[in-house]
């Protein structure tokens, strides 16, 4: 499923304009692109949650070549699967 | 500070086009829609933001951690996350200006003998 399918199904199942579920899409997740650019953390029960990861730096090679790089610090989004979507993808 | 499902949905309200009651049931859907079709085992991909799959895990030997006897693992499904190229970037640059980013993002011809490019690892292909 991608995001116009998802919107498509909103509509239908709400009785939306696609104007409108296309808004409630854009909107859910705008805001936690947000909260995630802000390094907040995201709960959504039932669903999951999101966070930012810290990453140290380290050193790396490049496999093709084999030469040593320096591998820097990152920021990197992680979602931890809710109980209830892994109870159900699990069932 | 954490954003919740509350605030998610206040700032749905906020856009102006739905009453309270229809933002809190649109974002409730649209939870149970995703949940759905990752259920039945599709992708659900949405662009510009992260792709969430299902993956089917091996039945596996492991082991109680409190006493150690061993014991064998069904084989099991899994959800995981992959946050989109943009997202990445997004969340790396953190505390800097997000509109300045773009440009500063472009990729410029390095003088020779200045070494690799070590900031960025592209993928093709994915999106």
């Amino acid at each position: 499923m991608n995001k116009s399918q998802l919107i498509e199904a909103l509509a239908k199942a709400e009785g939306l304009t696609i104007k409108k579920a296309e808004m409630v899409i854009n909107t859910m997740f705008g805001s936690v692109e947000e909260a995630l650019v802000r390094g907040d953390r995201v709960e959504i029960r039932g669903f999951g949650s999101f966070k930012v990861k810290d990453y140290d730096g380290y050193q790396g090679r490049n496999p093709k070549t084999g030469e040593i790089i320096d591998v820097g610090k990152k920021k990197l989004p992680f979602f931890k699967v809710g109980k209830e979507l892994k109870e159900r993808v699990d069932s | 500070m954490t954003l919740t499902k509350a605030d998610i949905v206040a700032e749905v309200y906020a856009q102006g086009l739905l009453t309270k009651a229809e933002a809190a049931d649109a974002v409730e859907r649209s939870l149970d829609l995703i949940k759905e079709a990752l259920a039945a085992g599709e992708e659900v991909l949405v662009s510009g933001f992260g792709k969430w799959s299902v993956r089917a895990k091996t039945e596996r030997r492991g082991r109680n951690p409190q006493t150690g006897d061993p014991l064998t693992l069904p084989p099991r499904r899994v959800v995981t996350f992959r946050p989109s190229r943009v997202l990445k970037a997004r969340v790396q640059e953190e505390g800097s200006l997000a509109s300045s980013a773009p440009a500063e993002e472009k990729p410029e011809p390095r003088p020779a003998g200045n070494g690799p490019d070590k900031s960025r690892v592209l993928r093709p292909g994915y999106f």
